[in-house]
């Protein structure tokens, strides 16, 4: 299947603006627009400036979610913080380089050219003299220029807004996700267990190993629930199950051996080569379960969840068509 | 919710705070797993809880085998319970036990908390009621009186118990006799855990040593007021040789199982899948 990987553009922008601050002491504040919904994108966002400013992740902190400070974004959805926030941060921490090594080349007497961030310090590669950062922040900010170590900057992703029919290039990039399943059946209860889920998903680079398979294995967990036991059910507009007693997630006990095989490929327009992969996970699931218990079955289930009772009547159909 | 409670340390206290409080509003709290969630939704005014929680007595709390069968606390958890050598012997209590929610309410939730909220769901209960387990029950006077669990129900949550008595231990008799056993719990649910059975089956049945039955113990949850000590199945299977039980046998049993259900429609399931689930099961426990 198909699946947006550089955010959806379903609101007039798609964008995440990003506001960074590095102090005296060389320790730096990023200010995203994205919001942290427990799906590690405050991890993310820090390994990625760390990367390109050479200073360790203990030196950075990652500020979110408050909208009366943060710039603007439209939301944790369309797998999109990893890939719109990601470039946003990095365009800015493109500025916040600049103006480092524009006050680092003075002092180091060499041109910008030659400047490589790493170790804490930024370093002529061809004298191999260097400064630490915080000292280049203190020398823009307590001599002439006087300036803060601040910048800010807005990524608008090359999507475009849907047309009234629904249509257009509404991500900035695409992602490709298969997934195969194995289920076993109670054929006395009607009962589907999930035994294996094999995921292989283009998710250009991985960048948190962690981080990514622990997105797999929550969109696996949701797609399961989708596929067995999640419904809200209503009756003439009311709510029957309003709260977790009555809708079903999947526990512990229900989860299967997730297998996942990342595709990487290089994705240009994303972060380090990253794509969106997050909700891709969820979606082919249902689906495979319920091919994989109509093939158990012979007869396909055309509604979800596949409960318990849908695949015990399935069978009881069936065996009374058969004697019929 | 809004309630007092007065936590006796001794049975003694116990007894007179039971004594002290016949013309209050009073209720039991032992794991709290049920009660808790319960006031909630009816916030009963002026109530009293006599917390059981911090009782220090053995015959409360403590799990024995005994010369016939094996003794549990109704304070004993579902965690002690499930850690008693002794009860590994018996598949349809530890599998019961396992099903019940989840660990972290297994190790709060009491074996009398389960027999006592008397719901038609109650998992260990209903194991118990396969088993003919006898609840032992004690009154302000110090004395006790022993009552089969078949008998202790009397409705969706309502028992026999007394205002002036109190749940002290429940007793699983008769475990010596059988030479092998075909026992289990099968929970009909949507999930693995945390679940509330759609319809349960709890089976102990004494083999001796050609698999002849010798005592047969089948109970059903769920599927009625209360839960149901199958008798006429029990009858039907005594005596007869389960390795060679024929496909009419089977269905018989199964048939006469299903006499005393009555299941409901609901949201989680109709009628028909709890009966015809159930029904399938009660067959396929032969197949062992
Ligand atoms: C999330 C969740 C999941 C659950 N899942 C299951 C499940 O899968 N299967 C299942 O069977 N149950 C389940 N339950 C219900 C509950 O956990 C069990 O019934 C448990 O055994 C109750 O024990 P307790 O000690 O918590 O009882 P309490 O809540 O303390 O008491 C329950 C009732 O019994 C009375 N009582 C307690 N002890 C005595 C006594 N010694 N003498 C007289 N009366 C007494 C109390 O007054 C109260 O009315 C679940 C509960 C929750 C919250």
């Amino acid at each position: 299947m198909l699946h947006v990987g550089g955010g959806a553009k379903i609101y007039p922008s798609d964008g995440c603006g990003t506001t960074l601050k590095m102090d005296p002491y060389g320790f730096l504040t990023i200010l995203t627009g994205s919001s942290e919904i427990g799906q590690g994108s405050e991890t993310v966002l820090a390994m990625m400036a760390a990367e390109e400013l050479g200073i360790g992740l203990e030196k950075i902190k990652v500020i979110n979610s408050d909208t009366n400070i943060k710039p603007w974004d439209v939301g944790v959805h369309a797998s999109r913080t990893s890939f719109v926030a990601g470039n946003s941060l990095l365009g800015a921490v493109k500025i916040l380089k600049q103006k480092l090594a524009s006050r680092a080349a003075e002092l180091l007497n060499t041109n910008e050219k030659f400047l490589q961030f790493q170790n804490g310090e930024i370093k002529s590669k061809k004298t191999g003299d260097s400064f630490k950062i915080d000292k280049v922040v203190r020398a823009l900010h307590f001599k002439p220029p006087n300036e803060l170590c601040e910048v800010s900057y807005f990524y608008e992703p090359s999507s475009k807004f849907q047309d009234k029919e629904y249509k257009g290039n509404v991500s900035g990039c695409y992602a490709f996700a298969a997934q195969a399943v194995e289920v076993e059946v109670d054929t006395f209860t009607g009962k589907v267990d999930v035994l294996n889920v094999f995921v292989g998903q283009d998710v250009g680079k991985v960048l948190n190993p962690m981080g990514i398979e622990g997105q797999i294995d929550g969109g696996v967990v949701m797609g399961i629930g989708y596929a067995l036991s999640e419904e809200m059910i209503y009756e003439n507009g009311y709510l029957l199950n309003p709260t977790f007693h009555d809708y079903k997630l999947q526990t512990a006990r229900d989860i299967p051996e997730i297998h996942f095989y990342p595709i990487e490929t290089n994705e240009e327009s994303g972060p380090f080569g990253a794509k969106g992969m997050a909700e891709a996970p969820l979606v082919p699931t249902p689906v495979a379960i319920a091919n994989a218990v109509s093939n158990i079955l012979g007869v396909e289930i055309n509604s979800l969840p596949i409960t318990p009772e849908k695949v015990l009547r399935a069978i009881y159909n069936k065996s009374k068509n058969e004697t019929a | 919710m809004d309630f007092n409670t007065i936590t006796p340390q001794s049975t003694a206290d116990l007894l007179n705070v039971i004594q002290a409080n016949q013309e209050n509003n009073f209720r039991f709290g032992a794991g709290y797993t049920d009660l808790i969630p319960e006031l909630q939704i009816q916030n009963e005014k002026g109530l009293i809880v006599i917390n059981l929680a911090q009782l220090k007595d053995h015959d409360f709390t403590e799990i024995k085998a005994e010369k016939s069968g094996i003794r549990i606390g109704a304070l004993a958890t579902m965690t002690d319970t499930l850690s008693e050598e002794n009860l590994r012997k018996i598949p349809v209590m530890i599998e019961a036990i396992e099903s019940l929610a989840s660990v972290q309410i297994r190790s709060m939730a009491t074996v009398g908390g389960n027999i006592c909220t008397a719901s038609p769901a109650g998992d260990v209960s209903c194991a118990l009621v396969a088993l003919n387990a006898e609840c032992e029950i004690l009154n302000v006077e110090h004395k006790t009186r022993t009552i089969s669990i078949k008998d202790f129900f009397t409705g969706v949550k309502t028992t026999v118990l007394k205002k002036d008595e109190i749940l002290r231990s429940v007793f699983i008799p008769n475990l010596e006799c059988a030479n092998r056993t075909l026992s289990g719990f099968i929970k009909i649910g949507n999930r693995n855990s945390m679940e509330i059975a759609l319809a349960s089956l709890a089976y102990h049945l004494m083999l001796d040593e050609n698999g002849i039955v010798t005592n047969a113990g089948v109970a059903i949850g769920s599927v009625a007021k209360s839960i149901m000590f199958t008798e006429t199945a029990c009858e039907f299977i005594m005596g007869k040789n389960i390795g060679i039980l024929s496909e009419a046998d089977k269905e018989r049993f199964a048939d006469l199982v299903m006499e005393y259900a009555s299941p409901i429609s609901d949201i989680r399931a109709s009628a028909w899948y709890r009966s015809q689930a159930l029904w399938n099961m009660c067959k396929s426990i032969f197949l062992e």
